[in-house]
C-alpha cells in the first residue's frame, strides 16, 4: 500500500503548509502586499515550542497556543515599525516586501546570535500509528489534525463573525470599506497580528516533525510565499490547493526523484505559474 | 568647478597645475604606502612559539569549532604549564601563543584570515580550520607562503590529494573510513549481502559515502538504494519509503546529528527494520539514547576517537576535559589536542623554529604516541587510486555500537572492547 | 573654437573630482606592492563588493526592478570557470568571456520568465530563480560534482584577484556613469519613474529591461569567474550564496540607489564596519543590515548620499 502511504503523508504535510500560508494570505488580502517575515514568525513559533519543551517539558501541542500568542505580540511590534509607517506610499507593495525582508533579517539573525545555527527539534520518540501496512508517525498525524482544526476555526471566523466580514470587505475594496467606517488601519494591524499568530502556531506544530534552525525562517518564508502565489493571492481556497500541492510534490518528489531533486518540482511550478498566470490558480485574471 | 582663472594669466598654467598634482600624488602615495608597510613590532629573537588558526566559531559549525578550540586551549595550557616547548637553538623552553580568529565557515573570510595569520601575526605553524570545504579553500595559502599547516578537522581526500608539501593531515581521511566499514562488514557472520547508502550532499559526507560505496561494491556487496539529500532536508519520507521497498541488510546514513534524530523517528513511523543500522553522527549525542531508549540499542555509529580507546593519555584527558567542560570529549577536541602534541614532537626533534627543519621532523615521526594514537605522516594511495600526500597512516576510524546504554568499540579489533549485537533488535513499543 | 569646447567639456566634468579619482586609482594600483597580504585580501574583497553593488545598481537602481536573485549570475560564472578549467583545461582568460556569456544567457532566461512581472512578483521570482539554479548545481553531479564542489588548480591568486577586482570596479563605475548619462539610461529611469507612461510614449520597456539585465549579468558572470579562481574551491552553497549580494544591495541603498558613486560610498562605510563588528558580535552586521534597510527606506529613500546632498542644498539655500 505504498501509494496510500505517500498520499496520506503528502496530505498531512500539505495541511501544515496550508496553515502556514493562511496567515500570509490574510495579510495580503488586507494590505495587498507580501509579508516576507512570515517565515521568521514561523521559525520563532517553532523555537518557542522548542524552548518550552526543553525547559518545562511542555508538550508542543500545548505550546501551540502560547506560540501563537507570543507571535501575535511580535506581530504587533513588527507592524508598527516595519509596515505602518509606509502605508499610503506609492509602491507600497514593493516597499513592504523590502522592509519585511529587513524584519526577517533582524529576527533570523537575532535568533542566530542567541541560539546559533545548531539544528533543534523536539524529539518525542513515540511509536507510530499503524493502520494495516501504513504507518503514520504521530507528529505528522497530530500536526495535520491541528492544522485542519485551526484552519477550520479560522474559516468560521472569516465567514461568520463581524470582524471576519470586515476583513473580507477590506480585502475586496479598501476604499469602500473606509467609507463604511471600518477602521482599516486598526484592521490591518489586527490582521497582521493574526497572521503572525497563525505562523507561530504552525511553527509549534512543525517542531516535532522537522528540525529547525534560524535559517529555516528564510526557507519557510519562501515556501509560504510560493504557496500563496500559486494558489492565488487573496484566495483561501487557493492557499489550500497550493499547500496540498506543495505537500504532495515534496513527498512524491522525494520518493520518485530523490530528496535532492524534490524542491525543483515546486520551484518550477512556481516559476511557470508566474510566467503564465501570475494571478495563480484561483486568482482572478 | 573649473574657473577661467585656473588657466588664465594670473593663475597657474595648465602644465604647472598638472606637474604640481603629480608631485603631490606621488608624495601622498609614497607616504601612505610607507606607513602601511611598516612591519608589526617583532621581538629581535623569538621568545614564544606562535600557532595560528581560524575556526567557524559562528555559523553552522559553531558547536564542533568551539570544541576544537577547547582541545587546543587545553593542549597549549598543558604544555605551557610545563614551561613550553624546548627549542635547542635557543637553549630554553618557549611558551606557545595560540592566535585564533572566527571565519564563520566562510571560505573567503578564512582565506583572508590565514593571510593575516601568516603575514601579520607571523605564526610559526598553522592549524587547519574546521571543515573540509574551508580547509580545502585555504590550503593553497600556507603552501604558497611555505608555512606548515596541520589539518586536523578535515577528512576529505581532496585536500591531501593536492600534493602539497606544507599541508599535513592528522585526521583519518574519508577513504580510510571506507576501509573500516568494509572490514567491519567482512568480520560479521553471516555476512550481510545488500546495503543502502544515504548521504548529505556536502563534501565530507559525500567523500565518506562514495569511498564506502566503491569499496563495498568492489567486494561483492550489492547496493540496493543510494541517494543524496540537500543540507537542511527535514522530510525523509521519500528516501525511507524507497529503502523500505528495497529491504537491504545494512542501512547506512552519512549524516549530521539532527538528521539522525529525524530519520530515526521517521523510520520508526514507517517501521523500517534492517539487520544493521548505522548513522555516522547522531548516536554519539547523549540525548540520542535518552530520547530513543530501547530503540537505540544496537545502533551503529562511527568516530575517529573515543574515550574508551586504550591509548595511555586518553583516560586522563577525558577526566580533565569532563571536569572542565562538563561533557565527554570527542574527536573534535582530541585531534586538535594531538596536533599540538605533534607540533611539540617536531619542534623538539628539529631543535629549531625553522619551517623546513620542522617539516623534516614531522616526516620523520614514526608512530609516536599521542592522544589519538600513533602518528606517522606519509604518502598513501587510496582505494580509488589517488595519491594522498602526508596523511596520518597511524590513524583509523572506529565503528561503535550502543550496547546497554553505552557506546562500545567494535572495530578495528585491536582496540575493540565488545562483540557486535547482530542483527539489530529493532523497534520497541 | 577648441578652447570653448574644451572649457564646456571641462565645465561638465568636475575636474577636482576626476583628479581625486586618479589619485585614488594610482594609490590602489600601487598598494599591493608594499602592503601585507592581509590588507590586500581585505581590499580585494571590498572591491569585489563594490563591483557586485555596481552590477546590481545598474539594473535595480536604474530600472526600479528590485532583484534579489542576482547571485545566480555570479554562481553561473563561478561554475563556468570551474567546469571549463577542470574538465577541459581551458586557459583562464579564454574562459572569462564565456563566463560572461553564460551569465547573459541565464539573464535571458530570467528575462523571459520574470521581466513581464511587476514589483514584488518580480522580486520573488528572482529569488525562486536563484534557488532553482542552486539546487541544479547540487543535483547535476555529472556536471557540477554536486555538493562535493569543484576544486580548481590551487594556484595562489591573491594579487591577480586584487587587480582583477580593481579593473572590474573601475570598468563598472565608468559603465554606470556612461549608461546613466546616455539616452539608454534615460529610458531606464523613465521605466523606474512610471513604466506605463514610458510605454505609452513608445519606449519598448521589455527591450530596455532585458538589455540592462544582460549587461549586469554578463559582468557578474565574469566576476564569478575571478571569484572561483580566488577561492580555488567552490560548492553550490558558496557560489550561489545570497549574502555577498545582500551586502551589495545594502551598500547601494546606503550610498544612494541609482547613483553612480552610491555603491562605492555605501560599501566603504558598510564593509569595514562589517569587518570590525563580526569579530565581537557575530550576525550583528546582518541585524544592522535589516534595521538599516527599514530606516533608510523610511527616512532616506533615495539613499544616504542624495540625502546628504539634499541637506547641503537646503543649508546652502538657508545660509
Amino acid at each position: 500500500m505504498l501509494w496510500a502511504q505517500l498520499i496520506i503523508q503528502g496530505f498531512l504535510l500539505g495541511t501544515l503548509y496550508t496553515l502556514m500560508s493562511l496567515g500570509l494570505n490574510a495579510i495580503y488580502g488586507v494590505l495587498k502586499a507580501v509579508n516576507w517575515a512570515h517565515g521568521a514568525f514561523i521559525m520563532l513559533g517553532a523555537y518557542t515550542a522548542y524552548w518550552l519543551f526543553e525547559f518545562f517539558g511542555l508538550n508542543p501541542y500545548i505550546s501551540v497556543i502560547l506560540a501563537a500568542l507570543l507571535l501575535t505580540l511580535v506581530g504587533t511590534f513588527s507592524y508598527d515599525v516595519y509596515v505602518k509607517p509606509f502605508i499610503g506610499r506609492p509602491n507600497f507593495g514593493s516597499i513592504m516586501l523590502i522592509t519585511t525582508y529587513g524584519l526577517a533579517l533582524v529576527l533570523i539573525n537575532t535568533a542566530r546570535y542567541f541560539w546559533t545555527d545548531v539544528l533543534r527539534g523536539v524529539r518525542l520518540g513515540e511509536a507510530p500509528i499503524s493502520i494495516g501496512d501504513i504507518s503514520i508517525s504521530k507528529p505528522y498525524f497530530y500536526g495535520g489534525l491541528f492544522a485542519i482544526g485551526i484552519a477550520a476555526i479560522f474559516y468560521i471566523f472569516i465567514e461568520h463573525t463581524r470582524l471576519g466580514k470586515a476583513i473580507r470587505a477590506t480585502s475586496q475594496d479598501r476604499i469602500a470599506s473606509m467609507l463604511m467606517t471600518i477602521d482599516t488601519n486598526r484592521l490591518s494591524r489586527l490582521i497582521y497580528m493574526l497572521g503572525a499568530g497563525l505562523a507561530g502556531a504552525t511553527g509549534a506544530l512543525i517542531t516535532p516533525i522537522f528540525a529547525i534552525t534560524p535559517e529555516a525562517g528564510m526557507v519557510l518564508g519562501l515556501k509560504a510565499i510560493m504557496v500563496v502565489i500559486i494558489g492565488g493571492l487573496g484566495s483561501y481556497m487557493g492557499s489550500l490547493i497550493g499547500g496540498l500541492l506543495l505537500g504532495f510534490s515534496e513527498v512524491f518528489g522525494a520518493f520518485f526523484l530523490g530528496a535532492g531533486n524534490q524542491p525543483l518540482i515546486y520551484l518550477l511550478v512556481f516559476v511557470i505559474v508566474l510566467a503564465v498566470r501570475p494571478s495563480g490558480i484561483m486568482g482572478e485574471k | 568647478m573649473v574657473d577661467k582663472k585656473m588657466f588664465g594669466k594670473k593663475g597657474l598654467t595648465k602644465i604647472q597645475t598638472i606637474i604640481i598634482i603629480i608631485v603631490v600624488a606621488i608624495a601622498l602615495i609614497v607616504g601612505v604606502v610607507y606607513y602601511i608597510s611598516l612591519p608589526a613590532s617583532i621581538p629581535a629573537a623569538e621568545n614564544e612559539i606562535r600557532i595560528g588558526i581560524s575556526l567557524g566559531l559562528s555559523g553552522g559549525y559553531a558547536g564542533p569549532s568551539q570544541r576544537q578550540l577547547w582541545g587546543l586551549l587545553m593542549a597549549v595550557e598543558d604544555i605551557n604549564t610545563a614551561g613550553g616547548i624546548y627549542v635547542k637553538e635557543y637553549g630554553k623552553k618557549l611558551p606557545i601563543r595560540l592566535i585564533y580568529y572566527d571565519d564563520r565557515g566562510d571560505f573567503a573570510t578564512a582565506i583572508k584570515l590565514y593571510e593575516r595569520l601568516i603575514t601579520e601575526d607571523k605564526v610559526h605553524v598553522l592549524l587547519g580550520p574546521y571543515g573540509s570545504g574551508t580547509t580545502l579553500s585555504v590550503s593553497s595559502v600556507p603552501e604558497k607562503h611555505k608555512v606548515i599547516m596541520i589539518s586536523q578537522m578535515a577528512a576529505a581526500d581532496t585536500i591531501p590529494a593536492q600534493g602539497f608539501k606544507y599541508v599535513f593531515t592528522l585526521l583519518p581521511v574519508a577513504s580510510q573510513f571506507g576501509l573500516t566499514r568494509l572490514g567491519f562488514l567482512n568480520s560479521l557472520s553471516p555476512k550481510p549481502q545488500t546495503f543502502a547508502l544515504v548521504t548529505s550532499n556536502e563534501l565530507y559526507p559525500l567523500t565518506v559515502a562514495n569511498s564506502t560505496k566503491i569499496l563495498l561494491e568492489r567486494s561483492g556487496y550489492t547496493l540496493t538504494y543510494f541517494d543524496t539529500y540537500p543540507k537542511g532536508t527535514t522530510d525523509f519520507s521519500g528516501i525511507l519509503l524507497n529503502i523500505k521497498q528495497t529491504n537491504p541488510d545494512f542501512v547506512y546514513f552519512v549524516c549530521y546529528p539532527t538528521d539522525a534524530f529525524i530519520i530515526m523517528e521517521q523510520m520508526k513511523g514507517l517501521k523500517i527494520t534492517p539487520k544493521l543500522l548505522m548513522f555516522d553522527d547522531g548516536p554519539n549525542d547523549p540525548k540520542f539514547i535518552s530520547v530513543f531508549g530501547k530503540d537505540a540499542e544496537g545502533i551503529l555509529t562511527q568516530m575517529s576517537w573515543h574515550p574508551a580507546l586504550p591509548y595511555p593519555e586518553v583516560e586522563n584527558f577525558t577526566k580533565r576535559f569532563q571536569e572542565r567542560y562538563n561533557e565527554l570529549p570527542r574527536h573534535w577536541s582530541a585531534f586538535p589536542y594531538a596536533a599540538i602534541e605533534v607540533i611539540k614532537y617536531a619542534i623538539e626533534k628539529a631543535g629549531s623554529l625553522n619551517t623546513d627543519k620542522i617539516r623534516n621532523a614531522l616526516l620523520e615521526l614514526n608512530g609516536e604516541m599521542t592522544l589519538v594514537g600513533p602518528v606517522k605522516f606519509e604518502d598513501w594511495i587510496n582505494p580509488m587510486g589517488v595519491k594522498l600526500t602526508q596523511i596520518n597512516t597511524g590513524a583509523s576510524n572506529l565503528i561503535l555500537q550502543i550496547q546497554g546504554g553505552e557506546m562500545k568499540i567494535l572495530y578495528p579489533k585491536d582496540v575493540a572492547n565488545a562483540e557486535p549485537i547482530y542483527p539489530w533488535p529493532g523497534w520497541h513499543e | 573654437m577648441v578652447n570653448l569646447k574644451l572649457q564646456i567639456y571641462l565645465a561638465a566634468i568636475n575636474v577636482k573630482q576626476i583628479l581625486l579619482i586618479l589619485l585614488f586609482v594610482t594609490f590602489m594600483v600601487a598598494f599591493p606592492q608594499v602592503a601585507s597580504d592581509y590588507f590586500v585580501s581585505f581590499l580585494a574583497l571590498l572591491l569585489m563588493y563594490i563591483a557586485l553593488a555596481q552590477c546590481w545598481n545598474i539594473f535595480s537602481g536604474y530600472t526600479g526592478y528590485w532583484s534579489m536573485g542576482h547571485q545566480v549570475f555570479l554562481g553561473v560564472g563561478c561554475y563556468t570557470m570551474a567546469i571549463l578549467r577542470i574538465r577541459y583545461n581551458f586557459y583562464e582568460y579564454f574562459i572569462l568571456p564565456i563566463c560572461g556569456v553564460m551569465g547573459a544567457l541565464t539573464a535571458i532566461l530570467l528575462a523571459f520568465i520574470a521581466l513581464r512581472l511587476r514589483g514584488s512578483y518580480f522580486t520573488i521570482c528572482s529569488i525562486a530563480f536563484a534557488e532553482i539554479f542552486k539546487i541544479l548545481a547540487l543535483n547535476l553531479e555529472w556536471l557540477t560534482n554536486g555538493g562535493a564542489g569543484i576544486l580548481l588548480p590551487p594556484v595562489y591568486k591573491l594579487y591577480d584577484f586584487y587587480y582583477q577586482m580593481l579593473v572590474m570596479t573601475i570598468t563598472l563605475t565608468i559603465l554606470a556613469y556612461l549608461i546613466k548619462r546616455s539616452s539608454f539610461g534615460y529610458a531606464l529611469f523613465a521605466i523606474k519613474d512610471d513604466e506605463d507612461a514610458a510605454r505609452s510614449v513608445g519606449i519598448n520597456t521589455f527591450f530596455y529591461k532585458t538589455v540592462v539585465l544582460l549587461i549586469t549579468a554578463f559582468f557578474l558572470g565574469i566576476i564569478g569567474g575571478f571569484y572561483a579562481e580566488f577561492l580555488t574551491y567552490i560548492d553550490p552553497y558558496v557560489a550561489f550564496a545570497d549574502i555577498p549580494l545582500l551586502v551589495a544591495i545594502l551598500s547601494t541603498i546606503m550610498g544612494g540607489l541609482g547613483e553612480v558613486f552610491g555603491p562605492i560610498y555605501g560599501a566603504l562605510i558598510y564593509v569595514p564596519l562589517m569587518e570590525c563588528l563580526w569579530i565581537s558580535f557575530p550576525y550583528v552586521y546582518l541585524i544592522i543590515l535589516g534595521c538599516s534597510l527599514v530606516l533608510i527606506i523610511r527616512f532616506m529613500p533615495e539613499g544616504i548620499l542624495p540625502y546628504i546632498a539634499k541637506i547641503r542644498f537646503r543649508l546652502a539655500l538657508g545660509g
